[in-house]
């Protein structure tokens, strides 16, 4: 319900805007991300070749169509009939057949820095993942409480939360939910409740580094006066708050009629954990590339290294030290198998929910969304700063937020150069639109990509996650834990 | 599911096929599906874990995991990816099924995917041989 309301303010928004007089689209902002830069140098050929791009067909309104398009792909996701991958990438293809945007601006409006981060981080779980660390890890944390499903629960959504803020959550759910499932299901218990506390913990841990999670990535990358350190000493505390504040309602639902049986219990207790680590050798390697990456995650961005250069050069590193030693046939081999192991369907779910919001976005929709929190709070920097935060939280749980962050960053540049705010003040701004996009990627299942990547393992596990139980759980939290964020960013920064 | 497998285990089958109450043919169950049951569902999932060293169990593990599944409808778990040939399909085409599955095919109606019978490799080497 709460989708379709925003969708329904959305539209309304649309409509409205769509009467006035005709508003130059605002360009989508190009992301100069190191994959993209021959696109970019043809891209822009090819606009001078074409011309203005937002010349819809039939004379219909740019922002009619991208709106209608935008709420179809969407309720058609909801209703889970379709894959998600067929209906974005269709959805894509008509934004640009119907000519809100052209093919130029489809492929900028793709995020490759996130897109090549995703796939080079998804390398190097594939090999990193034969190693066993994270079954030892996570084997190791289920005895620690006696097998008890609870106190498993608590355990892996703290080692989410954990490995989430230094890998990205993506990695960290695909490391940790194959074991979940292996202690649910020797277990005997609905494995539904430990998915979720997972998901929510990833997005909730990756809130407090720079590389935890997309966003912070984003703001982190595009607003340069912000560090590793800053994001760290003024996220961490408030991500600690609501992490504990989010155990309470899934002990209520959930943790407080958990049980097991004496004998599924013992059959954790009897797993040998050591016998998790498969191959030394090779998790030293893994170890040493995911230092250097992580590293570089750190570092790399004053020197213009973006994510998605240091994950896809770490897969490819990573990919060669594990193939040393070995015959061509059998490197090639394996490479093969690696590759096969980066999910596909979800990568180019991404590449099609990009182009839409693209279409959206170039429609001038999600800045009228923008501009009207300007308008609303009249330059209040607190106000302003709630707004971002709430507006945030609620956009993130129906659009993915990394689009979305995309289109606020610029707008929130614009707003701070135009209140002439100093950098101090600012703060505010950002902590807020991070706390926001990140949690509210709590909201709903296509909210992030971790989201997405654990309904995925669910479904091939044989334990589908609806959209609408996991809002029905989900929505009311993520609510709860902005409303945390909104206490402290307020008695911390306004 | 347990008279499938009693069927499965008499007979030395590899798979048999799976039809509806009009004799449709809706899938396949066989001893790969059977295997996967006896282990925890992600280890034969893609992404998941291949291999659980961790895992220490026994014969009585096995028979608990297959346990969950004997009394459900075989339908529920019959494989859908399966190779099936038609009464008109050519032979060669046919051998190639059989080399390529390492097992029986069932032979389908084309129009209504009516099973009309089962071939095997035996039958065509003895129709060789004769």
């Amino acid at each position: 319900m709460p989708v379709l309301l925003a969708l329904l303010i959305l539209f309304v928004l649309g409509s409205r805007r769509a009467r006035e007089p005709p508003v130059d689209p605002q360009p989508a902002p190009i992301v100069h991300s190191p994959l993209v830069p021959v696109l970019l140098q043809h891209g822009a050929t090819a606009v001078a070749e074409h011309g203005d791009v937002s010349s819809v067909i039939f004379g219909w309104s740019a922002i009619a169509v991208a709106t209608t398009l935008f709420g179809l792909t969407y309720a058609l996701i909801m209703t889970e009939r379709f894959n998600r991958a067929n209906v974005a990438m269709l959805a894509a293809g008509l934004m640009v057949l119907l000519g809100v945007i052209n093919q130029h601006q489809a492929v900028v409006g793709v995020d490759f820095n996130t897109i090549g981060l995703l796939i080079g981080m998804m390398l190097i779980v594939a090999v990193t993942r034969e190693t066993g660390v994270f079954q030892y890890l996570a084997i190791w944390s289920a005895k620690k409480v006696k097998a008890k499903p609870w106190g498993i629960l608590l355990m892996l959504a703290v080692v989410t939360a954990v490995t989430s803020a230094f890998l990205d959550n993506v990695t960290t759910v695909l490391l940790i939910v194959p074991v979940t499932l292996v202690l649910t299901e020797e277990l005997e218990v609905p494995p539904y409740p430990f998915l979720f506390a997972e998901i929510l913990f990833s997005n909730i841990g990756g809130t407090a580094t720079l590389i935890g999670d997309p966003p912070n990535i984003m703001i982190g990358s595009q607003v340069e006066y912000i560090t590793f350190l800053d994001f760290m000493v003024n996220l961490g505390p408030v991500v600690i708050v609501v992490m504990i504040a989010t155990i309470f309602p899934i002990w209520l639902i959930w943790g407080r009629k958990m049980t097991a049986s004496d004998e599924a219990r013992q059959r954790v207790m009897e797993f040998d954990e050591k016998a998790a680590i498969t191959d030394k050798p090779l998790l030293v390697k893994c170890l040493v590339v995911l230092g250097l990456v992580t590293f570089g995650f750190i570092v790399g961005h004053p020197y213009g290294f973006e994510p998605a250069t240091v994950a896809i050069t770490g897969g490819a590193l990573l990919m060669i030290l594990s193939n040393l030693g070995r015959k061509i046939d059998e490197k090639n081999e394996r490479t093969h198998h690696f590759f096969g192991h980066v999910e596909w369907t979800t990568i180019f779910f991404f590449v099609g929910l990009f182009i839409v919001v693209a279409g959206v976005e170039h429609a001038g929709l999600l800045n009228m969304l923008a501009d009207e929190i300007v308008e609303r709070t009249e330059g209040d920097r607190a106000a302003i700063s709630i707004a971002v935060l709430w507006v945030s939280a609620i956009a993130s749980a129906i659009v993915d937020n990394i689009p979305f962050v995309a289109t606020m960053i610029p707008t929130l540049k614009t707003v701070i150069a135009d209140l002439g705010m100093s950098q101090s003040d600012s703060m505010a701004l950002w902590w807020s639109l991070a706390l926001g996009a990140c949690m509210g990627g709590n909201g709903s299942l296509v909210g992030a990509s971790a989201n997405l990547i654990v309904a995925g393992f669910a479904e091939r596990a044989g334990q589908r996650i609806k959209f609408t139980t996991f809002m029905l759980h989900a929505f009311p939290m993520m609510l709860m834990s902005i409303a945390i964020c909104h206490v402290y960013i307020t008695w911390r920064y306004l | 599911m347990g008279e499938a497998i009693g069927i499965l285990v008499a007979r030395r089958f590899r798979s048999v096929p799976v039809v509806d109450d009009a004799g449709k043919m809706i899938g396949q169950f066989g001893v790969h599906a059977l295997l996967r049951m006896m282990v925890p569902r992600i280890a034969t999932e893609r992404l998941g874990l291949p291999h659980l060293p961790f895992v220490q169990d026994d014969l009585e593990d096995l028979r608990r995991r297959l346990r969950r599944f004997w009394d459900k409808p075989v339908g529920e778990y019959a494989e859908r990816d399966y190779f099936v040939v038609h009464p008109d399909t050519p032979l060669t085409k046919t051998v190639l099924s059989l080399y390529h599955t390492h097992d029986n095919l069932p032979v389908v109606d084309r129009k209504t995917g009516q099973l009309l019978g089962i071939i095997s490799y035996w039958d065509i080497v003895q129709r060789l041989l004769n």
